[in-house]
């Protein structure tokens, strides 16, 4: 089994080349939670609805989020009541939010929401939120702090931050579930996901650093030079204090990584790195990049 | 002003009628909120729904609930990823329970909340809750409690109704007082009294109210037919579904009594109109003759 640290671009682009080499069973993903949120009286938890969606087989691919050929309805008309929804929820994708919703206030864990729902739409892989617990990031503005999706979705990221941080009442910890699939894979690998707002978070919960210095690791950088391959990781890894690169990610997951990837065009030197074509524009090229971490992994 | 007490389907395709005749500013509702539940995340309020729903031009009037041209996209997708709702919500319909939803959680009442809704709907009448207190009845089947909107919507014809039970009634609200005290007359329309008429006249303060006001009440019964639920519910509040019993159920507040022309359970002193509202034609026919007994009264 192969375990995979994801958030919601990026490491689902790998994702999509994997389970066409692996069975779906020897896939556990534990998925950044922190961008969790209820919206109008359900719970969206984006990262692993992408995840999700993705094993079922219902992933819009064009956007990287929401189910493909999902209809609008109950969103527009929300938005034609005064109410703006700031991320569009498709009605299907609404009835996911629903579902998980009912159960939590039902008093199920989100580990045990997410396997239900898994099992519904037919996922095989293993499903992981990193926590039970609610943790959620936030970045700091001249305006105040707000919730990290409200900035990247809502104003697109054009805002200027100063800071990143996490919000919570008792500090995260791993799930049973996360360090079980971490202990019992052949390798942990961290897909090129924002590394402070899908990578960090799961760092953060107690237990996992320590499991992953027990584990072979392969870490995906998302950054070639400064720019990121998508998304808002510039500005964030400089409110975050790191540097906006290879480097910089490197620099937060030194204490754990075996084997450090950065793409062939990245102009940063970074000793030891392994380079590969990590820009996964289409169906091959993660296939590619898939093929070459399993044979990292498995050796031939 | 007209103040119309109403719920489930007859006192909608009512005010159809009346609509024909008064302007919408002078009608008020004062909506039953005892089908009142929350569902998936939002504020479900099906007897003010279906007011709002009828002054916004929007209402599905072939069953006289839901946004007509409705689509169910997640309720559809829901049984696919969990259990389930238990009562089929429309795309739309769910936009404005969880508009509702989130304006209660702001902290409004309810009757801030609708009065909101009303507004970025355009409506021109007045929408009132019963009362902003809660008032949800439940039906005791002898096995369980299940909520009365649900009972409604999915119950088989078959189940028991031994009893309808609920918190105290709550009080009725400032809006509700103001309206009816405004009113040169009120009308019950012609509604399950069990299910939809009888919570609001439950209502701590209301039936003071309505001893003051001119009141003009509709029986949803001719000579004992019912559907079935309609019937249960009666029996569950110890009458047969008949004119005399929905009389006897209002009791002294009402002035006039209007029963089906062909009605043979005579009430004494009732005024007998045509009441089946079939159609359109139905509904303004009885609406003109309400008004004109009002006009009658007040004059």
């Amino acid at each position: 089994m192969i375990t995979f640290l994801s958030g919601g671009t990026g490491t689902p682009k790998l994702l999509r080349g994997v389970r066409e080499l692996l069975d779906e069973r020897d896939i556990a993903v534990i998925v950044n939670t922190a961008e969790d949120t209820w919206l109008s009286g359900n719970h969206l938890s984006p990262d692993i609805d992408t995840v999700m969606y993705l094993f079922a087989g219902i992933l819009d691919t064009n956007r990287w989020w929401g189910i493909k050929s999902d209809s609008y309805i109950t969103h527009d008309l929300l938005a034609r009541l005064g109410i703006d929804e700031y991320i569009a929820v498709g009605d299907q994708d609404r009835a996911v939010h629903v579902a998980r919703g009912e159960m939590l206030r039902d008093g199920m864990r989100l580990t045990e929401a997410t396997a239900a729902l898994c099992a519904r739409l037919g996922v095989r892989a293993t499903v992981l939120p990193m926590t039970d617990s609610v943790v959620t990031t936030y970045v700091r503005t001249p305006r105040g702090e707000i919730h990290f999706q409200e900035y990247w979705v809502k104003h697109r990221g054009e805002m200027a931050i100063d800071g990143v941080v996490r919000r919570f009442r008792q500090p995260p910890a791993a799930t049973e579930e996360v360090i079980r699939a971490i202990e019992g894979s052949d390798a942990v690998v961290i897909g090129p996901s924002n590394p402070v707002t899908s990578i960090s978070p799961i760092l953060e919960c107690a237990g996992v650093r320590e499991a992953l210095r027990r584990q072979r690791v392969i870490a995906v950088s998302p950054f070639i030079g400064d720019a990121p391959v998508s998304g808002p990781a510039t500005a964030l890894m400089r409110a975050f204090g790191r540097e906006a690169s290879s480097a910089g990610t490197y620099g937060l997951y030194e204490d754990f990584v075996d084997v450090f990837i950065q793409d062939i065009r990245d102009p940063v030197e970074l000793q030891g790195a392994l380079r590969l074509d990590t820009l996964m524009v289409n169906r091959g090229k993660s296939l590619d990049l898939a093929k070459s971490i399993l044979t990292l992994i498995y050796g031939c | 002003m007209i103040t119309f007490l109403s719920g489930g389907t007859g006192t909608p395709a009512l005010i159809r009628g009346v609509r024909q005749i008064l302007y919408d500013s002078e009608i008020a509702v004062v909506a039953n909120t005892a089908e009142d539940l929350w569902i998936s995340g939002g504020h479900c309020a099906p007897d003010i729904d279906t007011a709002v729903f009828l002054f916004a031009g929007i209402l599905d009037t072939g069953r006289w609930w839901g946004i007509k041209g409705d689509t169910y996209a997640t309720h559809n997708y829901l049984p696919r990823v969990a259990g389930g709702e238990p009562f089929p919500v429309g795309d739309r319909a769910r936009a404005v329970q969880i508009a509702r939803a989130g304006l209660l959680s702001r902290g409004m009442s309810l009757t801030e909340a609708v009065q909101a809704q009303c507004r970025s709907l355009n409506i021109g009448a007045t929408v009132l809750p019963m009362t902003d207190g809660d008032a949800a009845l439940y039906v005791d089947t002898g096995t369980e409690h299940i909520p009365l909107l649900e009972y409604r919507m999915t119950a088989d014809p078959g189940t028991e109704v031994r009893e309808l039970v609920g918190p105290e009634p709550p009080a009725v609200t400032d809006g509700v007082r103001a309206a009816i005290e405004a009113s040169d007359a009120v009308v019950i329309g012609p509604a399950n009294p069990a299910a939809s008429i009888l919570p609001i006249l439950d209502c701590a303060g209301m039936r003071d109210l309505l001893r003051d006001a001119f009141v003009v009440a509709v029986s949803p019964f001719s000579a004992g037919v019912a559907p079935d639920q309609d019937a249960a519910l009666m029996y569950a509040v110890g009458e047969p579904p008949t004119a005399p019993a929905v009389s006897r159920l209002y009791g002294d507040i009402v002035d006039v009594f209007v029963q089906d022309i062909h009605d043979p359970d005579d009430v004494p002193g009732s005024l007998r109109l045509e009441t089946r509202l079939m159609h359109e034609r139905q509904a303004e026919s009885l609406a003109w003759d309400i008004m004109a007994v009002i006009r009658h009264a007040i004059s």
